[in-house]
């Protein structure tokens, strides 16, 4: 009992000194979750990726970079992996191109209830991303509502091909899928924004256009570069898009990797091109954060 | 010829009515400044010379030219902005030169002007450092420096020193009158400070509920007070409510707490005997000593608070509940509260309020 309580006084002192000890403590809850959902499967990836498939969950279990070395030699995964890249880069600017009017208009032109705006915009987040997608594919479909409009009006004879099942369909539905993650935080960059600086900019001579290429553009950024960070990541990976719009021209570097832990049977590589795709994720992303934040780092 | 006309200029917000027919005219070269407590409209009637607001009704003319539908960009005034409003993203030779993209002048001149501004503010030597490198001040020079580069004909300040602290405040007053003086150009100065407008201005202008209250020169607002509104705003006043006894072209003869019966100069409209008038006196126009002398009267003392340069005494009369303040550079001895005392006045000092 003396003992119990001694060191329950001790554990109690040690806490009330440490502060990172606190902070640990208060999250430790999110760090086991963590562990055991991210870091433990994580681990596992990489040891798998150094395996050999020999049967239906049959491994060699002799390490070996050899997924690896298939995954960068092979001109079918430069391909694939260039696509996801330049799609996602496509749907990310667009993306903020739309995105960024609209939450200038909420954060400058509307005066009372912008949290009705911004709910608005985000309306279409309610429903499924899987509903969204195929609503895309109801849209641009070979008796889509396009085709049948243009056909109705008279302006084609037939049905037009290209406007599904290729990278641009994977494009457009992306770019309407996130758009409500670069209108968020555009938004609060725009917002916080103080309005003396722009009146400051008026006063000394700048037309509404120079002032929004001298001074609002230039605080808005460090909203812009999260809002292409928000995107540009998860884009990289989708493989529902792509499946359900994308065609074969539309596969992109997921449908690869989900075919290999599916129907291809080799899941060694499937983990070897997931931690690749992440790398080049990875390496992108800071590269990119570096840039911007040479260029954003007097804006608070 | 006036360098600015505001005619009857009015303007409203929804239901407020911010600026109510003001009409005010600035002399070339004149600093000043627009006193009032906040909300009372100056600022407004400051955003409207610079163009941010347009008005109801009335118009303004600046320079000869008239104002209404120019916008701020096009009007030959600038601003110091009461948050400073420095560019975070630009250092300060940037933050400065902004509005001198398309003036034409060369890349050589310009950065000529900017050494001038920054010379003037005197912050030489802080070129290249941000907007969050700078010390409240500096910010404040930086916002002058910025407006004064464009050789603007009028410079509008709004509460420019309200951020900063009383030492720093006070330095800047006088060298912003300094500079003023030096460069010669009309500044329109918004504050709510009345010994900052009293200290810095040629002329003034109170404000109260949108309404002007009383234009004219620091002495003339503080001495010669029209309206209870301007006499409680500005400084420390006595206010008593007396009775007109008998009139005579030259003065009143009124009946007054404490004081008894005084002559008063006649100066503001008609009175007639039996009216009840009301006259103020400073506190600094009245002395307080611990004898009595000829003309002067006991009273109670009933509490004093010190000031440091000075004490402001709180007395009453021995058959009267009224109080009034007298305040005296600091002797050597305090008198206790209770202590009978003597105070003293030159009735020149009384005014009587025009409503």
């Amino acid at each position: 009992m003396n003992i119990y309580h001694k060191t329950t006084q001790k554990l109690r002192r040690k806490l009330q000194r440490s502060e990172s000890l606190k902070g640990y403590l208060l999250l430790s809850p999110t760090i086991l979750v963590m562990a055991g959902i991210m870091l433990i499967p994580f681990i596992g990836m990489i040891i798998l990726s150094l395996w050999t498939q020999i049967g239906y969950a049959k491994f060699d279990t002799t390490l070996t970079l050899n997924n690896f070395i298939v995954v960068f030699t092979n001109e079918m995964y430069r391909v694939l992996f260039s696509r996801s890249l330049v799609v996602s880069a496509m749907t990310t600017f667009l993306t903020v191109l739309l995105a960024y009017p609209m939450a200038y208009f909420v954060a400058f032109h509307v005066q009372r209830r912008k949290l009705l705006w911004i709910i608005l915009m985000t309306l279409p987040f309610w429903t499924s991303y899987l509903l969204r997608v195929f609503a895309w594919k109801v849209i641009l479909g070979y008796n889509g509502v396009i085709n049948s409009g243009l056909l109705w009006l008279g302006i084609i004879n037939e049905p037009i091909t290209l406007l599904l099942y290729n990278p641009s369909a994977v494009i457009i539905t992306l770019t309407h899928a996130w758009a409500a993650f670069a209108i968020l935080p555009i938004y609060v960059s725009l917002e916080k924004i103080d309005r003396s600086l722009l009146e400051a900019a008026t006063d000394l001579g700048d037309s509404p256009l120079a002032r929004f290429f001298r001074i609002t553009l230039p605080l808005s950024l460090p909203g812009v570069v999260a809002a292409t960070v928000l995107i540009f990541i998860p884009t990289v990976g989708d493989y529902v898009t792509p499946s359900l719009v994308g065609g074969s021209d539309g596969y992109m570097i997921a449908n690869a990797i989900q075919f290999q832990f599916g129907r291809g049977s080799n899941w060694p590589l499937g983990a070897a091109l997931s931690l690749s795709s992440m790398a080049v994720v990875t390496v992108i992303t800071i590269v990119y954060f570096l840039v911007s934040k040479t260029l954003t780092q007097n804006i608070r | 010829m006036d360098h600015i006309k505001i005619l009857s200029v009015s303007k409203c917000f929804g239901e407020v009515i911010a600026v109510n027919d003001v009409s005010i005219n600035i002399k070339k070269g004149e600093f000043f400044s627009l006193l009032g407590p906040s909300g009372c409209g100056k600022t407004t009637l400051l955003r409207l010379l610079a163009g941010f607001e347009m008005p109801d009704k009335g118009e303004i003319i600046i320079d000869g030219i008239e104002m209404n539908g120019v916008p701020p960009h096009q009007r030959p005034t600038n601003m110091v902005f009461q948050s400073y409003a420095i560019f975070p993203h630009l250092d300060v030779t940037a933050n400065v030169a902004y509005g001198l993209r398309k003036s034409g002048l060369s890349k050589a001149q310009i950065t000529q002007r900017v050494t001038e501004a920054l010379e003037l503010v005197k912050l030489s030597g802080y070129e290249a450092r941000k907007s969050n490198e700078l010390s409240g001040g500096q910010r404040q020079r930086v916002a002058l420096a910025r407006a004064l580069i464009m050789r603007p004909k009028v410079l509008l300040l709004d509460e420019p020193l309200g951020a900063l602290d009383k030492k720093l405040r006070e330095e800047m007053q006088i060298e912003l009158r300094t500079l003023q003086e030096q460069i010669g150009i009309t500044f329109v100065f918004v504050t709510h400070d009345q010994e900052e407008a009293l200290t810095m201005s040629d002329r003034m202008a109170v404000m109260g509920d949108g309404i002007i209250q009383q234009v004219g020169t620091p002495r003339e607002i503080y001495e010669q007070p029209v309206s209870r509104t301007v006499a409680t705003f500005i400084g420390n006043i006595n206010l008593l409510e007396g009775i007109v006894l008998s009139r005579s072209s030259a003065a009143l003869s009124v009946e007054l707490p404490i004081f008894g019966k005084v002559e008063i100069r006649n100066s503001g409209p008609g009175r007639a005997v039996g009216e009840t008038v009301s006259c103020v006196i400073r506190p600094e126009n009245l002395s307080i000593g611990a004898s009595p002398t000829d003309s002067s009267i006991g009273v109670i003392l009933q509490r004093s608070a010190y000031f440091g340069k000075s004490t402001y005494f709180i007395v009453r009369a021995e058959d009267s509940s009224i109080e009034i303040t007298v305040s005296m550079q600091n002797s050597r001895v305090a008198p206790q509260a209770g202590s009978h005392l003597w105070i003293s006045w030159d009735s020149s000092d009384l005014v009587i309020l025009d409503e």
